[in-house]
């Protein structure tokens, strides 16, 4: 129950520094901060999946469809750590 | 005083950059860096300032923060006052160059981005800085 | 088997961006990159710790315990970037 609730704010956090990232891109068109937008949006749902992995669907294990967001997610923040940094 | 201003209305986001001010800082003042190391030395002319000092105000490292000094240093745009340790001061002492640089500071001031993309001809937003930036959330 | 892999992959990758946020944290002195490369530090030891123990799901203490430390930092840093 307490994790389902850790797991929502982490989601909520997550979300959030996506927009923030992604209106930053926006305004300063740098592209490292539309990967790493991207990259929260990816931990935003694999956080998102976890708790409904724990809370909705409990019978299916989602293990492997919950990590690819994230695993996704962090590659790109890599690519645009390589590429689009001096 | 110079004699025929010519004014090309760029109206970016409410800010008027003139033709003037871009040329002159063509060559002169080109990144975010050295605008923001004249600005602030210009906002506080009665003392002078430290590598370490700008360096810590500015979120620069030290050591490109006392490289920028000593370059604007010899372009004439601020003062470099030998003691133990070397301390800069703005210059303010061409007219028309302190015209510039205080018209600098009131477009800079509105919007840094724009002022940016008309002196490199091209967003040079720094990454780094741009990825912090973001995460102020009063805008 | 699959999922060790991708584990891996994550922890790793995980590692790779705290160590660049470590690096713009030198570069510009700005806090917010060490907090981030704390948080990312912890997202890949609960990461690593989930694939150690092989525990199929996530909601052991510990596990959520680390989730919740790194997202907290993160929060912390955007607190911290708008005090100041």
């Amino acid at each position: 129950m307490v994790a389902i609730i850790v797991y929502v704010l982490c989601a909520a956090t997550s979300a959030l520094c996506a927009v923030l990232l992604l209106r930053g891109y926006m305004k300063s068109r740098a592209r490292l901060l539309f990967w790493s937008g991207l990259c929260f949006t990816g931990l935003a749902l694999n956080s998102l999946l976890l708790v409904i992995d724990m809370g909705v669907v409990p019978e299916i294990d989602l293990s492997l469809w919950r990590t690819i967001p994230a695993l996704i997610g962090i590659s790109l923040l890599v690519y645009g750590l390589v590429w689009e940094t001096r | 005083m110079a004699g025929a201003l010519h004014y090309n209305r760029i109206a970016l986001s409410s800010i008027q950059i003139t033709d003037e001010l871009v040329t002159f800082l063509k060559g002169r003042l080109t990144t975010a860096d050295q605008i923001e190391i004249v600005l602030l030395l210009l906002r506080d002319q009665s003392r002078s300032w430290t590598a370490s000092e700008v360096s810590g105000e500015l979120g620069m490292a030290p050591e490109s923060a006392a490289m920028r000094l000593f370059l604007l240093a010899s372009q004439g745009l601020i003062l470099f006052e030998p003691s133990g340790i070397p301390r800069y001061r703005y210059a303010g002492a061409d007219e028309t160059a302190d015209r510039l640089i205080r018209e600098l500071a009131s477009s800079y001031a509105t919007n840094r981005e724009e002022v940016l993309r008309a002196v490199n001809g091209r967003t040079d937003a720094d990454p780094i800085r741009s990825f912090a930036d973001a995460f102020k959330l009063k805008k | 088997m699959m999922a060790a892999v991708v584990s891996g992959m994550l922890v790793a990758g995980y590692l790779v961006a705290a160590l660049f946020f470590l690096r713009f944290w030198t570069q510009s002195r700005d806090r917010l990159f060490a907090l981030f490369a704390a948080a990312f530090a912890l997202l890949a030891i609960q990461r690593l710790a989930l694939t150690i123990s092989g525990a199929p799901m996530e909601d052991q203490t510990v596990f959520y315990l680390l989730r919740l430390l790194a997202f907290g930092v993160i929060v912390f840093a955007i607190i911290d970037k708008n005090r100041r």
